[in-house]
């Protein structure tokens, strides 16, 4: 399902870039760190949302983009995750897309941390009331 | 009908108590000894700043459903959100320092026992408050107990002060004679960024989060900010007043947290220093929570992860990290044994100098129609928004260069 077929020209880069992304269910994704594109007869085509510290590293340069890289690699995170472009539902301002997808792109880190770190430590589980 | 009152009356009574901070009561302690009441005028302003500024954040919240930090990135694109992210970051964390050197001083002057043994268990409660109490427990708790903080205002009565003196020096501005500019300036710059602490927004905005507000909440939300601010800066006057008539005319100038909360002792004796201590206790305790909730609010809304304090930790997890760790480095900066006022008077200069990287985007957002709609600026929010502004950025440029010419305000 694409949500721009009926419009004219979409500005990419306020339409898409750095929106956050959710799930139907309201998991939290993250941002549109970048887009992927893919080159079709002379054109390119969005072909889907790029989640993680290494796809925003790239936009960012320089050194700050270098630390990100850095952090992303020491979680295992080797390619950004995808989010394909048919995945998404509406945009009200954030991007929701659909809960099985929003379920599986899950971030290294946050998965290491809850693991090693933040898991272990009691009433972890249970959020404050 | 009267349940609604209620809550109207509670959210504006945690608002006022809120108010109060550790940068707002040394700083107004600080200007009412050397300066009497001829700073009452920066107060104002910067009250009037914050109401503006936090109502409009108020807006995007309820409307749009999402912080104010969460559309910085958007609006200013990954470089510049960076750069703002790193100023806003590294003052919050200096403000956490001073809330933290606050709180211990309180509990130094209740007990008698040196500060520096309170920070470690300072720091190991802010973190299990943060860990375990639900965000509309803790925010009603310490506003409410940050409302004892009144009794500066019973203890101006009590002192007898030479009211029509006061009042020539309200409608003095300037300093004494005897005074130097600069430094007339220089507090006046740190005064002023005590009212408008850039945390305060990001806190707002985000516990608005929290506590899920919407659309219908507005006018509720409204009354919170236009009457609990102002009557929180009242307080802050108070504490300028209670200066102002002790300290002023014998020349005492505050280096210390006890020399605030002597006036209070002089006029209402053992009961009133109880009273005050507690108020203070709770402010800043308060304050070092927010504060430190913060620094992950933002960090979480930068890079797009879950956060907040309505998530399971484990679910939220680098957000945790993140405020556990800005605790952690708190505490070792307080360790130190850094001077608790010297300390809050950098975070409030600094804090001057990041001002502008805060207020800028929320009025570029709130203009926004997209996020907005029929709640975007009108002219008359505009207009206070951007004389503001200007204040804001006079400020900003003036806050370091004051700080070298006069030594931090010697």
């Amino acid at each position: 399902m694409n949500p721009w077929t009926d419009l004219g020209l979409v500005d990419l880069g306020d339409a898409l870039l750095d929106r956050q992304i959710i799930g139907e269910d309201g998991t939290v994704v993250g941002k549109v760190d970048d887009l992927e594109l893919r080159a079709e007869g002379g054109t390119y085509v969005v072909d889907a949302l790029l989640v993680g510290p290494e796809a925003l590293a790239d936009r960012l340069g320089g050194p700050a983009g270098k630390l990100l890289r850095r952090i992303g690699r020491g979680f295992r995170a080797r390619a950004p995750q995808r989010i394909p472009l048919n995945a998404i539902r509406r945009i009200e301002p954030a991007i929701v897309v659909t809960t099985a997808v929003a379920q599986a792109t899950n971030s290294p880190s946050e998965d290491w941390l809850r693991r090693r770190i933040i898991g272990r430590i009691p009433g972890a589980r249970r959020a404050s009331r | 009908m009267n349940k609604r009152l209620l809550a109207v009356t509670l959210g504006i009574l945690t608002a006022v108590g809120g108010f109060v901070d550790i940068g707002d009561l040394v700083e107004s302690g600080v200007v009412g000894a050397r300066y009497g009441m001829a700073m009452v005028w920066v107060t104002v302003l910067g009250v009037l700043g914050i109401c503006v500024y936090a109502d409009m954040s108020g807006r995007i919240v309820a409307v749009s459903g999402r912080p104010v930090f969460d559309l910085i990135r958007e609006r200013l694109g990954p470089r510049m959100a960076l750069l703002n992210l790193a100023g806003s970051f590294l003052i919050t964390l200096l403000t956490v320092c001073a809330e933290i050197g606050g709180v211990a001083i309180v509990i130094e002057l209740a007990s008698g026992v040196d500060r520096l043994v309170w920070v470690l268990p300072i720091g190991v409660l802010i973190w299990l408050v943060v860990w375990r109490v639900g965000f509309e427990r803790m925010e009603t708790g310490f506003g409410l107990g940050g409302l004892a903080i009144g009794v500066f205002a019973v203890a101006v009565f009590f002192l007898h002060p030479d009211w029509s003196s006061l009042g020539a020096q309200v409608a003095g501005f300037a300093p004494p004679p005897d005074q130097a500019l600069p430094t007339y300036a220089y507090h006046a710059v740190a005064l002023f960024a005590s009212a408008m602490t850039p945390y305060e927004v990001f806190f707002f905005s985000s516990g608005g989060v929290e506590e899920g507000w919407t659309v219908k909440d507005l006018p509720v939300q409204r009354a919170n900010v236009l009457l609990g601010f102002p009557l929180g800066g009242l307080l802050a006057l108070a504490v300028m007043a209670c200066a102002a008539t002790v300290l002023f005319p014998a020349g005492i100038d505050v280096t210390q947290v006890s020399q605030v909360v002597l006036p209070v002792t002089l006029a209402l004796g053992t009961a009133g220093l109880v009273i005050v201590l507690i108020g203070i206790f709770a402010a800043t305790f308060g304050a070092a929570l927010e504060t430190g909730l913060s620094s992950g609010y933002m960090l979480a809304q930068y890079f797009g992860w879950d956060w907040g304090k309505r998530r399971a930790p484990r679910n939220a997890a680098r957000f945790h990290l993140t405020v556990g760790a800005g605790l952690l480095l708190a505490v070792l900066v307080v360790q130190t044994g850094l001077d608790p006022v010297g300390l809050t008077e950098i975070s409030l200069i600094f804090s001057a100098v990041a001002l502008p990287l805060t207020y800028l985007p929320v009025l570029i957002v709130a203009n926004d129609r997209e996020y907005l709609g029929e709640h975007a600026n009108r002219r008359f929010s505009n207009a206070v928004g951007v004389v503001m502004l200007v204040v804001i950025a006079v400020a900003a440029l003036a806050a370091v260069p004051l700080l070298i010419f006069t030594g931090a305000g010697q």
